[in-house]
């Protein structure tokens, strides 16, 4: 409600009324309450209200009930009992007294709110307990549960010419599933063939295998042969070395030759010995 | 024991110390204006005397939560007024009579004092009464502030931390407060002068 004759500084007037302006805020206001008539009305007809509620305020006090307030409190308050032992007399109340308290504190339309909440958890829970699942497309919206497909038995897609036109005979039909068996036919004898195919792959990896083996062992003996060559070229070198001042065509007498030379080397630095 | 020249938070200094007549000696100074507090606010004796008991309680159980940082007299007046607050959330949750259509007889429950003569103990009950409704038909928020300001005499800036709203809403609410109840006095007190 707006009060067209309210003056423009009549709030002010509370301050001034109870005594809270500032010295110059109340000096100020002090000049305008001797040229404003509405607010001098207002500051009388305020001061005429505040004595009607103080009155009432000292009728209330004298006549104050006793609170028994001794009976209220708490055992251990009269009993001597230090504060910090105070958790004793918390009243307790059970979860569901709470919760319905709070409830029952709760404004109409935060009540509402929760039942609606409630109700949407709920029915969102059973929808995904159902499996449910909505679809929107051209042709309107779809509804469908997990228990509706278990009854049906799963489908297979359906050829496309019978999707895209349903004026069929029995004999397209009949067609249709010669057609088919034919090509699963052809599918199995495909299936068979590459299954062959697969065991031959298989054995000629494994004989490619063996070969490989086969291969690297005699690149090993070859190895170890060409090694012991290699060998007996170094030894009959050095026996030819040491002939070749004799006979160097017969190897036989070089060697009986060598064996006689170290044999009487041998022997010598024993006659020279036994001379000193 | 000597209490009378003891401040309030002298006095719960002690019931903190484990003395526990000194919390009595704090209810005893202030249960009365607790009681007309939560009167002037709620404006039905039983509520009244329920709102200071439980206002009383609560002091007591967060007795420890006292730091001394705020004065004694507004840590009460807090507890009270949101003892108050809740009670009206519940009481409007409920559905129960409001305030303003409640016509609860308290003359009753004033004693006459003596000397006084029929007629103007009649007539000084009339006006309290009228008073209780006017200011029991004003909104709660005005209420609240009202009865800060002339029961308990607390500054604008008290009033502002007791009900955690700001300043400039408490002159507003006080001056609304007063507005409306000078109409509504006069409207109580003509009813009152025709019964």
């Amino acid at each position: 409600m707006t009060d067209i004759n309210k003056c423009e500084r009549a709030e002010e007037l509370v301050s001034y009324v109870y005594d809270e302006a500032s010295a110059p805020a109340r000096q100020s206001f002090e000049q305008h309450l001797s040229a404003c008539v509405s607010c001098r009305t207002e500051l009388a007809g305020f001061g005429e209200v505040r004595g009607a509620v103080r009155a009432w305020h000292a009728q209330v006090l004298a006549d104050a009930p006793a609170l028994a307030l001794a009976a209220a409190l708490p055992e251990s308050a009269r009993n001597g009992q230090p504060a910090s032992t105070r958790a004793a007399f918390t009243p307790r109340r059970s979860a569901w007294g709470a919760l319905r308290e709070f409830f029952m504190l709760t404004p109409m339309w935060a009540r509402a709110g929760m039942v609606a909440a409630a109700l949407c958890v709920c029915t969102l829970a059973a929808l995904a307990i159902v499996n449910a699942e909505f679809h929107w497309d051209d042709k309107g919206i779809a509804f469908n549960t997990g228990f509706s497909k278990q009854a049906t038995p799963p489908q297979t897609a359906p050829p496309a010419p019978v999707v895209a036109n349903a004026q069929f005979t029995q004999a397209d039909m009949n067609k249709a599933a010669g057609e088919r068996a034919a090509a699963e036919r052809e599918l199995a004898a495909a299936r068979a063939r590459l299954d062959d195919a697969e065991q031959q792959v298989a054995a000629l990896h494994a004989s490619l295998t063996n070969l490989r083996a086969q291969h690297q062992t005699t690149l090993a003996s070859l190895r170890t042969m060409r090694g012991n060559q290699a060998n007996a070229r170094q030894r009959s070198n050095a026996f030819g070395t040491l002939a070749a001042n004799n006979e160097p065509d017969d190897e036989g007498l070089r060697l009986a030759d060598l064996l006689n030379e170290v044999s009487a080397g041998r022997e010598q630095p024993q006659v020279k010995r036994n001379n000193r | 024991m000597e209490t009378a020249g003891t401040s309030d938070e002298q006095i719960v200094e002690r019931a903190l110390a484990g003395d526990a007549d000194a919390f009595g000696e704090i209810v005893r100074r202030w249960e009365r204006r607790i009681y007309a507090l939560a009167y002037g606010i709620l404006g039905r004796e039983e509520d009244a005397r329920d709102a200071a008991q439980e206002t009383f309680i609560a002091a007591f159980r967060n007795l420890s939560g006292f730091r001394g940082e705020a004065k004694v007299s507004s840590w009460l007046h807090r507890i009270a007024v949101n003892q108050c607050i809740t009670r009206q959330r519940r009481a409007k949750v409920r559905g129960e009579t409001s305030l303003e259509g409640a016509a609860e007889d308290n003359g009753a429950q004033f004693a006459a004092p003596p000397g006084e003569s029929p007629a103007r103990i009649v007539e000084g009950l009339e006006r309290t009464d009228a008073v209780r409704r006017a200011v029991a038909a004003l909104p709660p928020d005005l209420r609240e502030v009202l009865v800060l300001k002339e029961f308990e005499q607390l500054t604008f800036q008290e009033i502002a931390d007791t009900l955690a709203v700001p300043l400039s809403t408490v002159k507003s609410r006080l001056y609304t407060a007063l507005k409306q109840l000078r109409p509504r006095l006069e409207k109580f007190r003509a009813e009152a002068a025709h019964i």
